[in-house]
């Protein structure tokens, strides 16, 4: 797609951005697909806290702050000023006026980041893939997948604002492999899956949770993320459904596995929201097809 | 929206159409932007597409240019088609227009880029 040109002084930090990003899309590939996870990625359940190595930097306040966090909870956290978050989704623009409705959240940069790159790092299923983004909101994933070298990445979205921020991060972001499709990802997405096989490779998502109102509404997101692709699905879902969510998976012929534990720091979105944040413990997945 | 894009998309989930492909194409606005080459994606796309439905999509916005009629035998290793492809399929971006169903000539307007898909409840 192509967008309104940002204004010069918006590009000359985007220009500035792009450059890091480069540098750490270099050491994404010098240490390949098949490497392990080195500390600062995102460990999965049990492994030992963070050490600083992706060079982001923590005052000694700052480090035994998230050492401890990590030592006395069985979720993971990942530091707010992570370097490698701030890379990868360097300047996402969020929702300005949330719909509860659509539980439109922002995917917190430094979770959403530490997705990709653990996606891109772990499984190499992100460079040269087409990849969906289902419910895409205003782009945290489909900016992040497309930095990382997405061959393209279709976001798929309702909301007609959401669709407008969406665009603004694309051109921000200089990005040409991103195309988006505006739709009611549970009841007409218009993609055909049947004549050619499934076309996407990868299909991403941070779906809504689901409320008292919308009960299984991600597992209806499953099911259709799981229609799209030809191999893996990315998504996360709330803890405490674990079991479910495994058992709808299976149901439907795949496998389930949960990459991380993480804690989603939700900022206060909505003005019912007594606290200031709300931590939700969630479960980073990835579905094989 | 890009030509890969509209290689898959479909109408068949309004009510009354069967299969809804390929929609047609009004552009009112054409860009070409670039991106980057990768030889791998474009090979390992090029068995997923309808290339007859590429092929009079491109034509149909004059955006041909000196793409095959059909399928180059060996396609994987001959760079300079697959990069025609590329081109067709990933720089070649409708920023205006509207899509139109086959079947029932139901009009979808693309505006910045973005194909509006969403049907109303009479139409489901």
């Amino acid at each position: 797609m192509a967008f309104p040109q940002p204004n010069a002084q918006r590009e000359l930090a985007n220009r500035k951005i792009l450059e890091e990003l480069q540098l750490k899309k270099q050491l994404l590939l010098k240490q390949g697909v098949a490497s392990t996870l080195n500390a600062s990625a995102l460990p999965v359940l049990g492994s030992t806290p963070t050490q600083s190595t992706d060079g982001h930097s923590m005052n000694s306040l700052q480090r035994a702050a998230l050492q401890t966090a990590n030592t006395q909870s069985t979720g993971f956290f990942i530091s707010q000023d992570s370097s490698f978050g701030n890379l990868i989704l360097p300047s996402i623009s969020g929702f300005e006026k949330p719909k509860v409705l659509l539980e439109q959240y922002v995917t917190p940069p430094h979770l959403g980041s530490h997705m990709l790159y653990t996606i891109q790092s772990q499984y190499g299923d992100l460079s040269g893939k087409l990849v969906a983004d289902i419910g895409s909101g205003c782009g945290a994933l489909s900016v992040g997948a497309a930095v990382l070298d997405a061959g393209l990445v279709v976001g798929f979205e309702i909301d007609s604002d959401a669709l407008d921020i969406f665009s603004d991060n694309i051109s921000d972001h200089e990005l040409t492999n991103v195309d988006a499709i505006q739709c009611n990802v549970l009841k007409d997405i218009p993609i055909q899956y049947v004549k050619f096989g499934k076309v996407f490779d990868t299909v991403l998502m941070n779906p809504p949770f689901g409320t008292k109102h919308n009960a299984g509404i991600d597992m209806k997101f499953l099911d259709v993320a799981l229609q799209l692709s030809n191999n893996a699905v990315y998504s996360l879902h709330k803890t405490s459904t674990r079991q479910h969510v495994i058992k709808h998976a299976e149901s439907l012929g795949a496998k389930a596995e949960v990459l991380a534990e993480l804690r989603y720091d939700l900022p206060s979105t909505y003005k019912f929201h007594k606290k200031s944040t709300v931590d939700i413990e969630v479960d980073f997945y990835r579905f094989l097809v | 929206m890009k030509l890969l894009t509209h290689n898959m998309l479909t109408s068949k989930c309004m009510k009354g159409v069967s299969v809804g492909y390929p929609l047609g194409i009004n552009a009112s606005d054409v860009r070409v932007s670039e991106v980057d080459f990768n030889p791998d994606f474009i090979a390992r796309m090029i068995p997923k597409l309808d290339w007859a439905v590429l092929y009079n999509a491109a034509e149909s916005i004059g955006q041909l240019e000196d793409l095959p009629k059909d399928l180059a035998n060996n396609y994987e290793n001959d760079q300079e088609f697959l990069k025609k492809v590329h081109h067709v399929l990933l720089e070649v971006d409708i920023i205006n227009g509207e899509l139109v169903c086959p079947e029932t000539g139901r009009k979808f307007p693309i505006n910045n880029g973005i194909p509006n898909m969403l049907l109303n409840e009479d139409e489901v």
